[in-house]
């Protein structure tokens, strides 16, 4: 099930549960996470990958720390092959205390029975899959929710809903020999509830570090996938395609709601996300924020780089996937290149993520005949592309803390992005009134809004004044509020309470 | 983010629930109903025959050579039968249609082949002393009959009908004739017209699949390799045609009640004509039993699992199901009553059949428990082929071993017992054996949602 990548037999001070991200995906959450371990060398770490299926990821994307004792990935859904079908032995009743996922006044009454060890030991993954109460949960849940698609289609996603769950609660079985001082996971999720029954059954204080609110990602997620839901069938798409969407919504809002009610401190990049996570649940006294950072004094000096006059390229740095919104930025570049025929967009970030839609965004740009002015660089290195932007810039639908939305600012790059996530508080200083009172380090726009963009990007590439007075707010503003060294003492200080160092 | 839900799409796999598993369902009713009616066609032409010329001796040998070689072609081919059909029924629906044909010769080569080679060594004991083309024209014949029933398992699950029909009517008519006009000539000449015109039946047959299923490649053996043939629909096919025939061999090879007709092949007169006599009476149970579940089984059958790959919610599930179940119950117990009605009948006119055809009434006593056992005969077939659409493999091995294992030593008891008690060993084989069938597909129509969404594959 589990391919250990390191194991150097000593104790794990903290254990990170990365789902789907550190050390096989670059972006934002990797990228912090790889930050905090080459941060802190004198404390040992460990990482348990979770992952969807081996085939799904190339490699380890970066240069493993020292201090990275311990890293696992772990398949949920490569599992069933390995189950032998055949029907139960043994019947449990209480593989019904599954409903918790989606019964919101069971999981209050139920929520600890479920999240412990006793329980997977007692209602095996076989059970879920061939016994007969299970069978009846399903069925029952089917009248219960009121569902009303084919019933097939409900039930391949109920299978695939609780597969991994006990995949993960194997797991925990198999790290109990483990020393771990901390758990702390960078999601709540399926990581969560994995660190959530660590927690709870070896007693491992446990937090939580959301950086985007993944119930509300993963509610962007569904709610884009076509492949939840009913297949077209002729003459009978009259169903509510949305039944299954919701199944996946409830059962995510209730992992996230075991992450927060078993974690002892909930961390948050921003005001706004924090709010958000009481909202969905979350005890207010166990939140905090703790911004993201950036090493202020080298980028700094990607300034002396920078050419005289102001490159007229507009950059937006990320993964090209549809979260990212690319082709509202294609779009924008459209319209910027009417009235500035020589601007460049520079789409830097790797694009295998989603192919299809990289593709699409390839087509879309050729269509608006932008083909030569939009240019798809796949991974760069930021100290070569910052120099030569003129503007970075963000069209996200979400987005947590971006850390290159910091490390543009740190290096004197104007920013234009959408309002989400903690953009409006980085661009235009929402901390505090001595932060606001710093200026705007760029334009804040709706999500969406291409001629809001198109707008913003011509305003800065053609007027020196403005764009050197976003660039002095942007180099002000990390340089007092989002140091690395800064953000990396906040973490010290919340291991050294755990640790006891 | 990058999360794990969005990589769930490529992992909605196909969905293998509940294929329809036509071919097999269909070969299991009908591939018997075949055989049946061959050796019946035999045995009436026969009949006639001997009122034309009266050459008996001849006929009874020759009757108790064919009724050698069809069972004993039954039980070899029995591996294959149905574990070959349900090998193409699944390339078919890999939409590998290329592999039919190669596959096809293959295994006709591989049934020849070793049914040729055990016949060959059978012979030696059965013609002992008998001049050597006895011994090469039985062991063609079993070889040609063997290739012979998997080939018609398999068209009859493809749904050709006709052309079977077609074939076997030509070539048993031919059989029949030679039967009529060859009699006078003796023994050999018989043999010959039988094996001729069962190559003629074979190629005749073999000629469908070659011409609807073209393939470039001529022979291949896929069908051999791991995992590719049910093992357990093996032992079905096996077990099946041995506990059919079972009884009858220990009566013509006992001591007590078997005597040497044709060379060491052995005949039980007071067993095989009553019993011969008494299959005619499933030719109407039959009828109804292939009507019931073709025509009104099916077409709910396939509602069923249609609503359950596609379309069906709970409560269309749960009624679509009520359908089919109600229709299963209907197609046995409506064969049942049929096929009883049929042996009370027979019971009440079997004197005057008896006098007309000239039969001594002492076969009377053990026709009329053949007339009861073939109530469980058919039964034991509906019930056969309704485990087969419902691919229960396991309890068909179970069904069909029950029975080969009962029906041996029921028989073999009632030797013991004397000849008050012959045939009910037979009979209380099938009664029992159909009753455990009837227990397994009540369990599963009972769990019929619960089977088929999470217990299949």
């Amino acid at each position: 099930m589990g391919m250990k990548l390191v194991d150097k037999q000593t104790h794990i001070d903290v254990l990170f549960i990365a789902e789907g991200t550190y050390p096989f995906i670059k972006g934002g959450v990797s990228t912090w996470l790889h930050q905090i371990i080459t941060g802190m060398r004198d404390l040992n770490f460990g990482v348990l990958f979770l992952g969807s299926r081996p085939e799904d990821y190339k490699g380890v994307g970066y240069e493993l720390p020292d201090n990275l004792v311990y890293l696992e990935a772990v398949y949920l859904f490569s599992e069933e092959e390995n189950v032998q079908r055949k029907k139960a032995k043994r019947e449990s009743e209480r593989i019904k205390l599954l409903r918790i996922f989606l019964d919101d006044r069971a999981f209050e009454e139920h929520w600890q029975e479920v999240v412990c060890f006793s329980y997977f030991n007692e209602v095996s993954y076989e059970d879920f899959l061939y016994s007969k109460n299970s069978w009846e949960l399903i069925e029952e849940l089917y009248e219960e929710l009121e569902i009303d698609v084919p019933f097939v289609d409900y039930f391949w996603t109920m299978r695939n809903l609780f597969a991994p769950l006990f995949v993960v609660a194997k797991l925990e079985m198999t790290l109990e020999k483990k020393e771990i001082g901390l758990i702390h996971s960078p999601s709540t999720g399926y990581a969560g509830f994995l660190g959530s029954l660590m927690s709870r059954e070896y007693k491992i204080p446990f937090v939580l570090t959301e950086h985007g609110i993944y119930t509300k990602e993963r509610k962007i997620d569904i709610l884009n996938a076509k492949w939840i839901g009913v297949q077209y069938r002729y003459l009978s798409n009259k169903y509510d395609i949305d039944t299954l969407k919701k199944l996946w919504i409830k059962m995510f809002v209730n992992l996230g709601k075991i992450s927060y009610y078993t974690a002892t401190e909930v961390f948050s990049l921003f005001e706004d996300a924090r709010k958000q996570q009481i909202g969905w649940g979350c005890p207010p006294g166990k939140t905090r924020v703790i911004p993201n950072g950036v090493d202020v004094d080298r980028l700094s000096k990607l300034l002396e780089k920078r050419p005289k006059e102001i490159p007229k390229v507009v950059s937006l740095i990320g993964r090209v996937v549809a979260i990212k919104d690319i082709k509202t930025f294609i779009n924008a570049m459209s319209l910027l290149c009417q009235k500035l025929p020589e601007a460049e967009g520079w789409v830097v970030g790797p694009e295998d993520e989603e192919p299809e839609y990289a593709q699409e965004c390839r087509e879309l740009a050729k269509i608006l005949g932008v083909e030569n002015r939009v240019k798809f660089l796949g991974f760069q290195k930021i100290d070569d592309i910052l120099p030569k932007t003129g503007v970075f810039t963000l069209t996200s639908i979400s987005e947590g803390m971006p850390l290159t939305l910091l490390e543009a600012m740190a290096s004197g790059v104007p920013c234009v992005t959408t309002d989400v996530g903690s953009c409006r508080q980085l661009i235009y200083g929402g901390l505090s009134q001595e932060d606001a009172e710093i200026g705007k380090a760029g334009k804040v726009v709706s999500v969406g809004d291409a001629i809001g963009l198109a707008k913003a990007y011509y305003e800065l590439l053609t007027n020196e004044k403005i764009w050197k007075n976003c660039q002095r707010a942007g180099l002000e503003r990390v340089q007092r509020f989002y140091r690395f060294d800064k953000f990396i003492e906040n973490y010290r200080s919340v291991y050294r309470k755990y640790l006891g160092k | 983010m990058a999360g794990i839900s969005l990589e769930l799409r490529r992992l909605y796999k196909e969905r293998k629930l509940g294929r329809v598993l036509l071919a097999v369902g269909y070969s299991a009713v009908l591939g018997t109903g075949n055989w049946l009616f061959a050796i019946l066609s035999i045995f009436v032409s026969a009949y006639i025959a001997e009122k034309l010329w009266g050459v008996s001796e001849t006929l009874i040998k020759y009757q108790v050579y064919i009724t050698h070689c069809v069972s004993l072609s039954l039980i070899l081919s029995g591996f294959f039968q149905l574990s070959f059909t349900r090998y193409i029924s699944d390339r078919l629906f890999e939409k590998e249609f290329e592999r039919v044909l190669p596959n096809t010769y293959g295994v006709a080569m591989l049934t020849a082949t070793y049914s040729f080679f055990i016949a060959l060594l059978l012979s030696f004991f059965f013609f002992k002393g008998y001049p050597y083309y006895y011994h090469v024209l039985f062991s063609f014949t079993v070889a040609t009959l063997s290739v012979l029933w998997v080939v018609n398992a398999l068209l009859t699950g493809l749904k050709s009908y006709k052309h079977i029909f077609a074939s076997f009517v030509i070539s048993y008519s031919i059989a029949g004739l030679g039967v009529i006009f060859l009699s006078n000539l003796g023994l050999v000449w018989l043999m010959l017209s039988f094996y001729f015109s069962q190559t003629l039946l074979l190629f005749l047959i073999l000629f469908r699949v070659a011409r609807d299923y073209r393939s470039s490649k001529l022979l291949e053996f896929d069908f051999l390799k791991k995992d590719r043939l049910y093992k357990s629909l093996m032992l079905v096919g096996f077990f099946f045609n041995l506990g059919i025939w079972i009884d009858k061999y220990v009566f013509w090879y006992s001591p007590i009640t078997g005597s040497h007709v044709l060379g060491n092949m052995n005949a039980s007169v007071i067993y095989d004509v009553p019993f011969t006599l008494a299959l005619i009476s499933i030719v109407p149970g039959f009828a109804v039993a292939f009507l019931k579940i073709e025509l009104e089984f099916f077409d709910n059958y396939n509602a069923y699992y249609n609503a359950v790959r596609t379309w069906g919610r709970l409560d269309d599930l749960y009624r679509l199901a009520n359908k089919m179940i109600e229709s299963a119950r209907s197609a046995f117990f409506e064969t049942l009553r049929f096929q009883a009605l049929t042996a009370i009948l027979l019971i009440f006119i079997h004197e005057y059949i008896f006098t007309f055809l000239k039969l001594p009434t002492a076969y009377i006593p053990l026709f009329e428990i053949f007339l009861a056992a073939n109530v469980f005969l058919m039964g034991y077939i509906v019930i056969y082929a309704l485990l087969s659409y419902f691919d229960l493999r396991r309890e068909l091995v179970k069904m069909t071993f029950t029975f080969a294992l009962l029906n041996f030593v029921f028989t073999l008891l009632t030797q013991f017992l004397g000849a008050y008690f012959y045939g009910y060993g037979y009979m209380f084989a099938l009664m029992f054996s159909m009753i455990l069938g009837m227990e397994y597909l009540r369990r599963f129509l009972n769990d019929v949602h619960y089977r088929t969404f999470a217990l299949r594959e």
